[in-house]
């Protein structure tokens, strides 16, 4: 912290954040009037640390289980959608829950932001509750609502509790408050600087209903705000429980070492891995609904003794609607660090980002500037610097014998939500997200495991989808099916998670608001280690559809092709009004595979075709594999598989040049 | 040593070569793909479950799926997507000092 007298305090250069988005320098600088409580106790026995870590852990836990049972809204409920964190007093993230897993790093940039230019005026006192959404301080979209409580003791800010939930519908000009179409932030919700709803435990009335004010469904988003403020106040009630108990310096102690082991063991593997630089590179498709041009994004990690350091050379200028800001770009990296790297550290982020850089140009689209718009971020921009962040990451693993098994070869090719609003059954104004996007093909293979089928994503752990029976109750909507996609995970030694379908028409309405934001439905995002990408998301819809006459005669249609309707593929940035007979069928997406299709055995691959999840045509074409019987009977041809696999690879080397010598 | 599922960095020679047949490929710091032998695919071929990207983007898109293999025992070392125009990436690039 820096020394700052009353008169020479500043702050950061706030519309300088605002620009371009809040990078806190080393010093922070902070109103002399706060003081931070800094006093640890240094010598801390091995069974009190052990009590007080998984203490502290329990109640964060604690304040996301809080969340999840006050609100009662269904995209904390049902998605679990937020994710609860503990920081240091100067914002280090200690704990991070297992939900969303790109909120919590996030959560240091609000804090460290609000510790320059909040101690002053209005100033940080016991009691308070900061609200922020600005995704150029630290969000990934303006809907991720941060909730962050100082937690004091005896006059000194001790540490901080935070809490991140996304709100279904905060404004802009589309329900669900992502804006595909919009030209810029002043199409979307407005990002809200830090602002102190909760004044010394006084809740502020008028900032209340200034926030509730933005919602086109105030009473939902109302429901979230209760939670919210119920989070942060059990967490700081427990955290001063746990005080009072052990005292300050201890629990501390405990907190500081936390952090140092988890840097520790981020350090010793960075020593087991070579230096170098990884590069990857992806398209996104449009900017905006209508845009069918496509954009160069990029990611290269440099390895260096004991540092990381990630840029964005070569990605197109932030445009249209894609974009995400600083704060995304860097919560990204910490998505895919933390599980792959921070798994027996408990993704304590703080320590990794000691020894991350991050030197990312402003003025792209996965480092956004005002007046971009942003608000597909935690969608569209963040799913796209995770894949490629994981293309990086995983490949600097598999350069370290040690470290190899611990890479996911890649996440989901692409991903798109599904923001639903009219009038239902009961003739009410509804809206809601659609939370079967969740449920995708997330987590690819590894080096000695496949990915999982529908496992949805591995930087949200918890996160599940809800039954189709609580959307038909909720919504005004009818499932035709869900189920697993044959040859959507993708190709390999190991073989990626396979995605799902989800399909559904109106039920006792007259039709659906359907706003979609998504990525990578032209071009696959994620590339496994020479596995194969797997099969991206696919929304259609069969438009004015027999699918009434169906149901009058008993049948239930297993596949939009069957239906009698004019099909049509939808982009990832759409907008579409679904009438009665009109049903949609979203595929969510498979993930990469890992190693040579033509090196997996070939009792695996007739496996995954007694279970639909390969058909024989990539059994044979993609896997090499000869296949004798049929349904449940198929068996290995082994004499055949073997001369299969020979003459293919004598086809691979006739169709191939070797660049260096056409060059 | 192993750099990749494939590759193998020598830090004697500082050469990259296969490692399921010890084929010489390149010497570190130049892109091992550009000495691979390269398959370019539309992407509707990739595997069954890939659609054509022209409904999307238009029939006049130049995406292709790009292949590449060991030139002497056909394993498949990477692949990438990319636009016809754009460069094969290196994307990998490691120090041979740094290999123990």
């Amino acid at each position: 912290m820096s020394n700052e007298t009353a008169e020479t305090h500043t702050g950061s250069d706030i519309w300088a954040d605002f620009r371009e988005g809040y990078v806190p320098r080393d010093e922070l600088d902070i109103h002399p009037s706060l003081t931070l409580h800094t006093d640890q106790a240094e010598e801390i026995d091995p069974i009190t640390h052990e009590v007080l870590r998984h203490r502290l852990y329990s109640i964060n836990e604690e304040h996301g289980q809080t969340l999840e049972n006050v609100s009662g809204s269904p995209v904390a409920y049902y998605a679990q959608d937020f994710n609860p964190t503990i920081t240091a007093e100067d914002g280090e993230v200690i704990f991070q829950g297992p939900y969303i897993q790109f909120f919590s790093p996030i959560a240091e940039l609000q804090v460290k932001w609000i510790l320059e230019n909040r101690s002053e005026n209005p100033g940080i006192e016991p009691g308070d509750v900061f609200l922020s959404n600005d995704p150029w301080i630290g969000a990934t979209h303006q809907p991720d609502v941060h909730f962050i409580a100082p937690v004091f003791h005896d006059d000194e800010l001790f540490c901080w509790v935070v809490n991140t939930l996304h709100q279904y519908d905060i404004g802009g000009i589309n329900p669900g408050s992502f804006c595909p179409g919009a030209e810029d932030v002043f199409h979307e919700s407005s990002p809200m600087p830090p602002i102190k709803i909760v004044e010394g435990g006084e809740l502020r009335e008028d900032l209340r209903q200034l926030y509730l004010r933005q919602s086109r469904l105030p009473q939902m988003v109302g429901l979230d705000f209760n939670a919210q403020i119920a989070g942060v106040n059990v967490a700081r009630n427990r955290l001063r429980e746990v005080i009072e108990e052990y005292d300050a310096a201890t629990v501390k102690g405990v907190m500081h070492q936390v952090l140092d082991d988890a840097e520790s063991k981020f350090a010793q593997k960075l020593e087991k891995i070579p230096d170098g630089t990884w590069r990857a590179r992806s398209y996104m498709d449009g900017a905006k609904t209508g845009d069918s041009d496509i954009y160069v994004g990029e990611v290269q990690l440099t390895k260096e003794g004991d540092t990381l350091t990630f840029t964005n050379e070569g990605t197109e200028a932030n445009q249209g609607a894609m974009n995400l800001t600083y704060s995304g770009f860097r919560t990204g990296i910490m998505s895919v660090v933390n599980p792959l790297m921070m798994y027996d550290a408990m993704w304590v982020a703080g320590g990794a980002l000691r020894h991350i850089e991050i030197e990312t140009e402003p003025g792209t689209f996965t480092h956004a500037t005002w007046p971009a718009a942003v608000s597909t971020g935690g969608q569209i921009g963040i799913e796209f610097v995770i894949a490629l962040v994981n293309d990086v990451v995983a490949r600097m693993l598999a350069s370290s014998p040690e470290y190899k098994r611990d890479l996911i070869s890649g996440t989901h090719e692409s991903s798109g939500a599904v923001a639903q609003a009219g009038i239902d059954q009961w003739g009410n104004e509804f809206g809601t997200m659609n939370l079967d996007c969740m449920g995708l093909g997330g987590v690819g293979a590894s080096p000695h495991k496949d990915g999982i089928d529908t496992g949805g994503v591995y930087w949200a752990p918890k996160a599940p989808i809800p039954n189709m029976e609580y959307n038909e109750q909720d919504y005004p909507i009818l499932y035709l099916y869900r189920d697993e996609v044959e040859d959507s995970g993708g190709a390999g030694e190991y073989r990626g998670g396979a995605g799902m379908h989800y399909c559904w028409k109106p039920h006792k309405t007259s039709q659906i608001g359907n706003v979609l934001a998504g990525v990578g439905g032209a071009i696959p995002l994620s590339r496994g280690i020479s596995g194969y990408p797997g099969a991206p998301i696919r929304p259609r819809v069969s438009r004015d559809s027999d699918v009434d006459e169906r149901f009058a005669r008993r049948e239930i249609p297993a596949r939009l092709d069957d239906l009698d309707g004019d099909l049509e593929i939808l982009p990832t940035k759409s907008e579409d009004v679904q009438g009665p007979t009109d049903v949609w069928e979203v595929r969510t997406a498979g993930s990469p595979g890992y190693g040579d299709p033509l090196e997996r055995d070939p009792e695996r691959v007739a496996e995954d075709v007694r279970r639909g999840l390969v058909s024989r045509e990539a059994a044979t074409d993609v896997y090499g594999v000869e296949l004798a019987g049929a349904g449940t009977d198929v068996t290995v041809r082994e004499l055949a598989t073997e001369e299969h696999r020979a003459e293919l690879r004598e086809r691979r080397l006739a169709n191939s040049v070797i660049p260096a010598e056409v060059a | 040593m192993e750099i990749h599922e494939y590759l193998d960095l020598d830090p004697e020679t500082a050469a990259i070569s296969c490692n399921r047949c010890g084929h010489h490929i390149c010497d570190a710091d130049e892109n091992y793909k550009e000495h691979c032998a390269m398959e370019t695919k539309p992407l509707e071929e990739i595997a069954p479950g890939f659609e054509s990207p022209s409904a999307l983007l238009g029939a006049d898109h130049d995406v292709e799926f790009r292949q590449f293999y060991c030139p002497s025992c056909a394993v498949l070392v990477e692949h990438e997507i990319a636009r016809a125009a754009d460069p094969i990436l290196q994307d990998i690039e490691i120090d041979p000092s740094s290999v123990s």
